[in-house]
């Protein structure tokens, strides 16, 4: 797989999902991606990964793999297309269902901005969902790169939560599955990972956390199979070095 | 019980210390929060943290104090030789004194070198195997422990992936995959790294299948491999001349470490004529490395343990403390495990694959003043009696009842 094509996938797996899970906490990205009536657009890269996200009249957004009839149906011809498109960069992307609603493309394209926006820049306003957002699509592209990656899954066994506070929900991943999702687990956790607060995330994110000095003083919990905990966060960092360049540009 | 000294101090430490304590003591792979983390003093096998708690210790600094804190031989010869000076410009008799100890201790050992701590001499092994080989590849077993140099460090920063280039792991006791290595990279293994059991972190030790042990000896036999054998941890703890005498091994280098000098800094390679020229090729110092009075500890250690044939008591200690806890299990409807042999052994509790439950056993253990550790094996020492043993099942009993509730 080169490094586009994961890259597309990471995308399409874990980055766009995001916003079916921000979007009740975001009234601007709801407002991006409301209309006059629902809309879903349907993403398939060739030779790669697919997506389906659909929005309501009223912004709310849900996710899923499975087209529907009516879908706007957007096919990339590579994966490099579809990244130009994610970067906001002249790219082909080929309408080849559900033409009535090109004119609907526009709240997708409002949407992602206003997810670009929570990612990678920082303001009071959204500091929480920022980091929230950050953490979730981590723990997503760290499921969807060892989906691609079989053979890193190696030592990756249990499930676990990782929380905070100031979080809207706590995250859970199952590394067996590679699934994730908000709340509790289905499984038993076999690692928690708690971050007192917002600041500690921020400083994870920043890569700038002492974490065994965060551990030692509170800062940070991780009660469970630690080992499991550093293994998907050595995941979530290749995985977002790969993502990063693509969000800042 | 109280932490607040321990606390304290650590939010000291965090502010200069990166980590504010690193390696294997950090609070991080404990239970932060529930254990000590900076130590006062120790006496015979109890020590006191800051506060002023005071635990019965199975775990002994991570090994080295197999003979129990303070003990009074060791400590009279390192401070004649303290006395007499430190770090000279030149070592002293003692070098030699205690590398003739260990040759004639050893029996393959022709010739002894040392360092002060493990990785010291894991690493220096490596190179040596290499510069008598001539080749670059080093076989290891997954998940061992053998050092935080970047060939096997667990850690993960700043590593690159041409440090492990030439590094290349196979389960332990995997005999099919042992003959698959050694077939793959036929004329390129420069040595076979062992220890003598597995004893990793998170996960049950292992005693070495007779199977194993015999082909590890004829593999490395068949293709002119040296077989290296990390006895740091085991050495001088299952027996008094090396741990491959009990497991069969038949090693061309050996480390030992921790049991060496009941907690003076020294480490020691030793290894067979054979090997001596390409040893004396590979470059060893250290600023401290000659420092006098580690080796007179090491000497008077060495002659403890044999005289007073110390892992023959350890094994006796470990077994009534192993039996006994396991029964508290059964008592309080935790069922535990325990693996390794009984001098050093590994307990968890069992289906808990989360360790949480391992974990707040632990935590309720040294809570009534029992060091343990929920995801490392522990250590006996020798400082050990049976009333230390049954004083430490009571309290242990006691801690389980708290966890009933």
């Amino acid at each position: 797989m080169t490094d586009a094509a994961l890259k597309a996938a990471l995308y399409l797996e874990a980055v766009l999902p995001a916003l079916a899970h921000l979007a009740p906490h975001d009234e601007e990205l709801r407002r991006a991606a409301s209309g006059p009536r629902a809309f879903a657009v349907w993403l398939t890269v060739r030779g790669g990964s697919v997506r389906r996200l659909s929005f309501s009249a009223d912004g709310l957004i849900a996710t899923g793999t499975t087209p529907q009839p009516g879908d706007l149906r957007l096919w990339f011809p590579s994966a490099n297309q579809f990244l130009r498109t994610m970067a906001n960069r002249p790219a082909l992307a080929l309408p080849v269902g559900g033409w009535n609603s090109l004119g609907q493309v526009r709240r997708f394209s409002a949407a992602g901005a206003r997810l670009e926006t929570i990612l990678n820049t920082r303001a009071d306003s959204h500091l929480r969902l920022h980091a929230w957002g950050n953490v979730l699509v981590g723990v997503a592209a760290a499921c969807a790169w060892l989906r691609h990656h079989p053979a890193q899954r190696a030592g990756l066994n249990g499930a676990g939560v990782i929380a905070c506070p100031d979080f809207p929900a706590p995250i859970w991943f199952d590394a067996d599955a590679l699934t994730w999702g908000l709340g509790e687990p289905p499984v038993h956790p076999t690692v928690r990972i708690t971050f007192a607060n917002l600041s500690v995330v921020l400083a994870e994110l920043d890569n700038r956390l002492d974490a065994p000095a965060a551990l030692g003083l509170g800062d940070l919990k991780i009660t469970g199979l630690q080992p499991l905990a550093e293994k998907l966060g050595l995941v979530m960092l290749k995985a977002g070095k790969l993502l990063k360049p693509a969000t800042s540009n | 019980m109280n932490f607040t000294e321990s606390q304290s101090l650590f939010r000291r430490a965090a502010a200069v210390i990166p980590g504010g304590i690193y390696g294997h003591t950090t609070p991080a792979a404990t239970i932060p929060g529930a254990v000590p983390y900076f130590a006062a003093s120790g006496n015979g096998c109890r020590y006191r943290d800051v506060d002023g708690n005071e635990f019965i210790d199975f775990m002994g600094g991570y090994g080295p104090m197999v003979l129990g804190y303070h003990h009074p031989e060791v400590e009279a010869a390192a401070e004649a030789a303290r006395r007499r000076g430190a770090a000279f410009n030149q070592p002293t008799p003692l070098l030699v004194e205690l590398a003739e100890k260990l040759v004639a201790r050893i029996d393959f050992a022709d010739w002894a070198v040392f360092g002060k701590n493990g990785g010291d001499l894991t690493t220096w092994a490596v190179q040596v195997a290499r510069e008598a080989t001539g080749r670059p590849k080093i076989l290891k077993i997954a998940g061992a422990y053998h050092g935080a140099d970047a060939w096997c460090t667990p850690g993960h920063g700043g590593l690159i992936p041409e440090d492990r280039a030439h590094i290349h792991d196979f389960s332990f006791n995997d005999v099919a995959a042992l003959q698959a290595l050694f077939a793959k990279h036929r004329g390129q293994i420069a040595g076979l790294i062992l220890t003598p059991f597995h004893h990793p972190a998170y996960a049950d030790s292992q005693l070495p299948t007779f199977e194993f042990v015999a082909m590890a000896n004829l593999l490395c036999m068949e293709h002119g491999a040296l077989q290296i054998l990390d006895d740091v941890r085991c050495g001088f703890r299952l027996t008094t001349d090396g741990s491959h005498t009990l497991y069969g091994y038949k090693p061309d280098l050996a480390i030992y470490c921790k049991a060496l000098a009941n907690g003076h800094p020294i480490s020691a390679c030793v290894g067979r004529s054979g090997l001596k020229a390409a040893a004396s090729r590979v470059f060893l110092t250290g600023s401290y490395w000659n420092d006098p009075a580690p080796m007179a500890a090491a000497l008077a250690c060495l002659a403890i343990i044999a005289r007073d044939n110390i892992p023959q008591k350890l094994a006796r200690t470990g077994q009534r403390f192993v039996d006994g806890f396991l029964a508290l299990g059964v008592k309080h409807g935790i069922p535990l495990v325990a693996s390794g042999p009984p001098a050093m052994p590994y307990v968890r509790v069992a289906n808990d694959p989360s360790f949480l439950r391992m974990q707040h056993l632990c935590a309720a253990a040294i809570a009534h003043g029992v060091f343990l550790h929920p995801h490392h094996n522990w250590f006996i020492s020798a400082a050990m009696t049976d009333a230390d043993i049954d004083e430490a099942l009571q309290r242990l009993d006691q801690a389980m009842t708290t966890l009933a509730r």
